[in-house]
């Protein structure tokens, strides 16, 4: 059975609800002995009127007795896989045929299979043909009450008697008096004048649902093409930033060249022993520089670096004024160097952290701790915070551009995991809403 | 050509010969109504049942300006001299029977009990059929039940589809009427008291 099934606590509820009948047929025993007197009322007084009342309050009750029966088992029904349709059908009529013999037993005088045969036709036409996929549970609900209490009017009309309609005790009894009142085509008339209302606001009803959901989807679908395009102008607006901070930084090129050449001819030419010295040192600040520059420049640009270099250029660049979180680094001892871009990783490592810091800053006892360690021949960096979190929802996405759980640019970890990537490593991303965030990144040793 | 036609003609007749129902083979003693009183008013009328055929024959006969009482769980000891006719009219609800706390078990032995007692005192006993949707397996027991103590049998439209009333007055030597529709049921009723 579970093969069958796409969906098992659907299938469950719905066969709950099937049942659930039986308990409103015991809640209304006593309203349906109000018909009887009701009809009786109208014998006596010889009064049409009241008929047509007690056979509306007696279709008003079938119906809501027959309601969680047909609601059930449909929903059992779309409970199995969607090319099982036959099966689905057989399953519904079923749990229909099952139900209604136990009502039936349980209030003898009821038995009736016309109307509940047509509810069912209907239903399977509205609900499981045309409306799959695109009705919910209140839909069906709306539905099945104006399809029953349009088609229960049939078990009241004399005219459909010999056809199978109206044979348990309370539609005979309203058909007897109807006799002796001579009301016969008044009855017919009350029950085509309503069910032919009632069936057609159940088509009109769900041809409107149809067309609403159409309507959603169409919108979604132009949400989502938005959303794409959006994703697009970012990611070539990153593009295009990256471009011109590339001219830019090759622009710092030019004066570092003169500067160079300058304090070279100064050390070469300067008799003063400190001038000299100072010069050299500017050489070798430019020349520094100009390496640097180049990293930025060139992502394939890679030299062997000692993580605690690494770690102490990170932490300059970190802003630790005026924080009220608490920062702990931990860095193993005799980590082995590794061949990286430092710049680009640097900066890398510095968005995580600000990252933390971020999701750590508008509450009290905010911790982050960076720790460093030896994995697998490389080296693993891990940022770890007790801030707000991220949901699991929003996990999912975190690595499309322009995409931000918190206000900034949302490009943030898109560079990182580029970076990791270029350098031949991983990074990892555990969260979990309220309780923190922990940034795990591997580098190997290069 | 004549002889193919009549060869066709005979099976017809043998076909529509055999299609004849059994029930016709019963000597039942059907009379479009009484040929004479049988009964002095008042009349007790009650329902087999607890249906609401019962009342709708109270009224017709209220119409018919036959004095008489309808009386739901009436018993063969509430009888007295001021009746002289029982009506029993078959017809059962369940729900009617929940609310008086009585059943078919208890309705059967009741009208039972009530037939024999009526007969006892010289009353007239009537039952009546309201039709093949107002009959159930609970109601031919009863009519099987009472049928020996019954003086007249009144069966309405297609109540009698399967020839069970045929047999039944047959068997207990009763007159019956059937008549089309339930405004036909006056002039059978009628013929009970006048």
């Amino acid at each position: 059975m579970n093969g069958l099934l796409a969906d098992r606590d659907k299938f469950w509820q719905g066969l709950l609800i099937a049942v659930s009948a039986l308990v409103v047929q015991r809640l209304l025993e006593k309203l349906y002995w109000q018909v009887l007197v009701k009809i009786e009322e109208s014998i006596l007084n010889k009064d049409s009127g009241s008929l047509i009342l007690a056979a509306g309050v007696l279709v008003g009750l079938d119906s809501l007795r027959a309601l969680p029966v047909f609601l059930g088992a449909f929903r059992a029904a779309e409970a199995l896989k969607k090319k099982n349709g036959v099966l689905a059908l057989l399953v519904a009529g079923m749990i229909i045929i099952a139900i209604f013999t136990v009502l039936y037993i349980s209030q003898p005088g009821q038995w009736d299979w016309g109307v509940p045969l047509v509810v069912f036709l209907s239903a399977v036409a509205l609900l499981l043909i045309w409306g799959r996929g695109i009705l919910r549970f209140w839909h069906k609900l709306i539905i099945l009450s104006q399809l029953l209490m349009g088609i229960y009017w049939l078990s009241v009309a004399p005219l459909l008697t010999h056809f199978g309609f109206g044979r348990g005790e309370l539609p005979a009894s309203i058909k007897l008096a109807a006799d002796y009142l001579d009301a016969h085509g008044t009855l017919n008339f009350f029950s085509f004048a309503f069910f032919l209302p009632f069936v057609i606001i159940a088509v009109i009803t769900t041809g409107l649902i149809d067309n609403y959901s159409k309507i959603i989807q169409h919108i979604n679908a132009a949400k989502e093409q938005e959303k794409q395009i959006r994703r697009v102008r970012i990611a070539a607006a990153q593009a295009r930033i990256l471009e011109e901070l590339h001219a830019l930084v090759h622009d710092l090129k030019t004066p570092l060249t003169t500067i160079q050449g300058l304090s070279s001819l100064l050390e070469m030419t300067s008799s003063n022993a400190k001038q000299r010295e100072y010069a050299g040192k500017i050489s070798q600040s430019v020349e520094n520089m100009n390496d640097m520059i180049s990293e930025m420049l060139y992502e394939e640009v890679r030299k062997p670096t000692s993580v605690h270099a690494l770690i102490n250029y990170v932490r300059a660049q970190i802003i630790l004024e005026n924080m009220n979180q608490k920062f702990y680094f931990y860095i193993e001892e005799n980590l082995p160097d590794i061949e990286v871009n430092k710049i680009r990783l640097a900066r890398a490592l510095v968005n995580v952290i600000e990252n933390a810091i971020r999701a750590t800053e508008s509450m009290s006892g905010g911790e982050i701790i960076v720790s460093v360690k030896k994995q697998d021949g490389g080296v693993k960096f891990t940022v770890e915070d007790n801030g707000k979190g991220i949901s699991q929802q929003d996990l999912a996405r975190i690595w499309e551009p322009g995409f931000s759980s918190s206000k900034s640019s949302g490009l943030g970890l898109t560079f990182v995991r580029k970076v990791v990537e270029d350098h031949g490593g991983h990074i990892y991303i555990d969260s979990r809403l309220g309780k923190g965030t922990r940034v795990t990144i591997v580098i190997p040793r290069g | 050509m004549r002889k193919i036609l009549f060869v066709v003609m005979f099976t017809m007749v043998l076909l529509v010969s055999g299609c004849v129902p059994q029930n016709e083979r019963i000597t039942a003693y059907r009379v479009p109504h009484l040929p004479r009183p049988i009964a002095r008013e008042r009349a007790i009328i009650t329902p087999a049942g607890q249906g609401v055929e019962g009342l709708v024959i109270s009224q017709i006969t209220s119409q018919l300006n036959i004095r008489n009482r309808f009386w739901r769980k009436v018993r063969g000891k509430d009888l007295s001299d001021r009746y002289d006719c029982v009506i029993i009219v078959l017809g059962i609800s369940h729900g009617n029977m929940k609310r008086l706390k009585t059943d078919l078990t208890q309705e059967q032995q009741r009208l039972v009990e009530l037939a024999r007692s009526a007969k006892e005192r010289g009353m007239a006993v009537v039952l009546v059929s309201m039709g093949k949707l107002y009959r159930h397996a609970g109601t031919d027991a009863i009519s099987e039940a009472v049928a020996p103590h019954t003086d007249y049998v009144i069966v309405v439209g297609d109540g009698n589809y399967d020839g069970f009333f045929e047999r039944l007055t047959a068997k207990a030597n009763v007159p019956l009427t059937i008549v089309s529709d339930i405004e036909k049921i006056k002039t059978p009723l009628n013929s009970v008291f006048r």
